[in-house]
């Protein structure tokens, strides 16, 4: 059995795109074929749960019992990818937690993958973030998510002052998450649906739906570029999923965005 | 889906004036001529436009914001039957591709067998021969439609007769070619109470028995087309009556020997179509035998009819650089409207997060520590 990889995406700042970031990992790891289970740590409710019911649990973190059903079951679950929506604030304290119970000696050791999805803000306050989560990550993957998702503007970084902050996490990755047209994104919402499930025109139990071909498109065209930027980053190697990946796609086009558009 | 394949044709153009809307109206009464179901949308911002001409067929349609492209391209790959036809403005061109290619249209109108046809009017830059314009806007349709659904325009009636050094460098031969049209014609079919199809059921007009004739054989020789078009795309027969009435069979005949017979008695350059009085010759000596008729003088309208159509486009020519002078202060004009429309929203939005905050401030700071003083006093 391949390694078992440990996903955590999570932001000390709420509402900067984490649970849509999310989303796109469970769809993209879901149309390659890599098995992926997901805790929403948004408790009681838990937006992620919402979008992906089957695959998802809604735990508290802060929870001893339920830090024993993510990070215990690990080894032992049929998935390859364990993805963890951290909710707003808590980064920092989780990865404080997993290195407390030797997680992040266990990843050190290679015995587990374990990779960070930092969703960064637009403040400055986002980049201090940068080092204080870098302290904790040992040998993690590190990727620093620019998310415009939600039309934000990286306006208070000026370029030498980024450039410091992300030398100083020299393994760091940085993603960028293209804007979806706000119509799209709230459809979305409404139909409380995967975007890949949307962008197939289809309801949550599999059912043909009656969505916009325009905002399928625009959704299906986002999603690709989201995708390309996880296949840039070699993410599905990461995350020793190479096994279970599919064939190559034809010359000259990415492996996602010949996936995004078999949506259809 | 009823499994039957859809036309669908986009007439287009990077450059203004070249008659996109000429050739959408003419392919909308084709199809309505022949009863087929037919639906126009107008994507055209400055008049006239199709809709001010086909009223019951077009409709206006707006790409700029997402909800307009909702309604506009969700209705485009709907599984009615019937012909749509879009009459793309020039201002809306660039926009209108990268909608097509983003949201992946092509491919949903596969997947409805809805057949595409790009009806691309290449326009004569000033600037260059080899007009560098329609050679990006040429490549840009290559991206976003596959390159069988190309069809190259060439509308001579809005462009004059174009050299081949003024088409894109890569196009292919031109598919469609709408001929010339005398100067009056083409002024009578740019009024918008004018219908091709009213003069096609033999509707009075106040033309003259020899226009009419000329205008009908224009119609016909491009309605041809349409059908080897429409038959191309569906590969249905749309019926012959469409490419030739049988009210003017006849005259047509007549009036193809009268042009056969002209390119050899006459050079093209002492006469123009619409020099000859068809209909005098066709209709004044009905009852004359062939071996008489062949010897009567050709009326031929004099030379100053010729030089007056010269001149009247030559007028029309200045109205036109004079109009879009106009049309082009007019955009900006609007554009510098819609950026004071902007700004204007920016600032009410900024404005009502200041009282917001104010109002935040003054409920969650100001009132506690003003009631934890007043606790406080003895």
């Amino acid at each position: 059995m391949a390694k078992p990889a440990v996903v955590l995406i999570g932001a000390d700042k709420g509402g900067v795109g984490k649970t849509t970031v999310a989303r796109t990992l469970l769809d993209y790891f879901a149309d390659h074929q890599v098995r992926a289970r997901a805790f929403d740590t948004e408790v009681p409710r838990g937006t992620l749960k919402r979008f992906h019911p089957n695959v998802t649990d809604v735990v508290d973190i802060n929870h001893v019992p339920d830090q024993m059903r993510i990070f215990d079951t690990v080894n032992s679950t049929d998935a390859a990818v364990s993805l963890i929506d951290v909710r707003a604030g808590l980064l920092s304290p989780t990865l404080r937690a997993l290195r407390n119970i030797g997680f992040i000696e266990a990843a050190k050791k290679g015995q587990i993958t374990f990779v960070v999805f930092h969703i960064l803000g637009p403040s400055i306050a986002s980049l201090d973030e940068i080092s204080e989560t870098a302290a904790y990550l040992g040998d993690a993957k590190y990727f620093m998510v620019k998310n415009f998702i939600n039309n934000t503007h990286f306006f208070e970084w000026d370029e030498a002052t980024h450039a410091s902050y992300f030398k100083s996490v020299p393994d760091a990755v940085e993603i960028t998450v293209p804007k979806l047209a706000e119509m799209a994104t709230e459809q979305v919402e409404l139909a409380s649906v995967p975007f890949s499930t949307f962008s197939a025109n289809k309801k949550q139990g599999g059912d043909l739906a009656a969505y916009s071909f325009v905002l399928r498109g625009y959704v299906r065209h986002w999603l690709s570029n989201v995708w390309a930027e996880y296949d840039r980053t070699g993410l599905l190697d990461i995350v020793d999923a190479k096994e279970a990946s599919p064939p190559p796609p034809p010359a000259g086009k990415s492996r996602s965005a010949a996936k995004v558009a078999e949506l259809t | 889906m009823t499994g039957k394949t859809t036309p669908l044709y986009v007439v287009c153009s990077p450059c203004r004036c070249v008659g996109k809307t000429l050739v959408a109206r003419l392919l909308t009464e084709f199809y309505a001529l022949a009863d087929r179901p037919v639906a126009a949308f107008d994507l055209a911002d400055e008049g006239p436009q199709l809709t001010d001409y086909l009223p019951n067929l077009a409709t206006v349609a707006d790409i700029s914001d997402l909800r307009g492209q909702m309604a506009f391209f969700d209705r485009l790959i709907d599984d009615s039957d019937g012909a749509k036809i879009v009459d793309v403005s020039h201002r809306v061109f660039n926009n209108f591709c990268a909608v097509v290619r983003e949201i992946g249209f092509s491919e949903e109108a596969r997947r409805r067998s809805i057949e595409p046809r790009v009806l691309f009017i290449g326009g004569q830059d000033p600037k260059s021969p080899k007009s560098p314009k329609s050679t990006e806007a040429y490549e840009t349709l290559q991206r976003s439609f596959t390159p069988a659904s190309l069809v190259p325009v060439r509308n001579q009636i809005a462009t004059g007769e174009l050299s081949d050094d003024a088409a894109p460098t890569d196009m292919a031969l031109t598919a469609l070619d709408i001929p010339l049209l005398g100067f009056s014609l083409r002024a009578l079919i740019d009024r918008q109470a004018f219908s091709f199809s009213e003069l096609w059921r033999a509707a009075p007009t106040p033309l003259p028995d020899a226009g009419r004739a000329e205008l009908l054989d224009w119609m016909e020789g491009v309605f041809l087309q349409f059908r080897e078009l429409a038959r191309s795309v569906t590969g249905e027969e749309i019926p012959t009556q469409v490419a030739a009435p049988r009210s003017r069979r006849h005259a047509a005949t007549d009036h193809r020997q009268v042009r056969e017979a002209r390119s050899t008695d006459v050079t093209s350059s002492d006469v123009t179509s619409s020099d000859v009085n068809w209909a005098t010759e066709d209709r004044s000596m009905p009852e004359v035998p062939e071996q008489v008729r062949k010897f009567a003088p050709k009326k031929v309208r004099r030379a100053d009819g010729h030089a007056m159509d010269h001149y009247g486009s030559a007028i029309v020519a200045k109205l036109q650089e004079a109009a879009g002078q106009l049309r082009a202060a007019k955009d900006r004009i609007d554009q510098l409207d819609t950026e004071i429309d902007h700004v204007q929203d920016r600032a009410g939005r900024a404005e009502a997060w200041l009282r917001t905050l104010r109002k935040e401030i003054e409920e969650k700071l100001i009132a506690p520590t003003a009631a934890g003083g007043r606790r406080s006093m003895p």
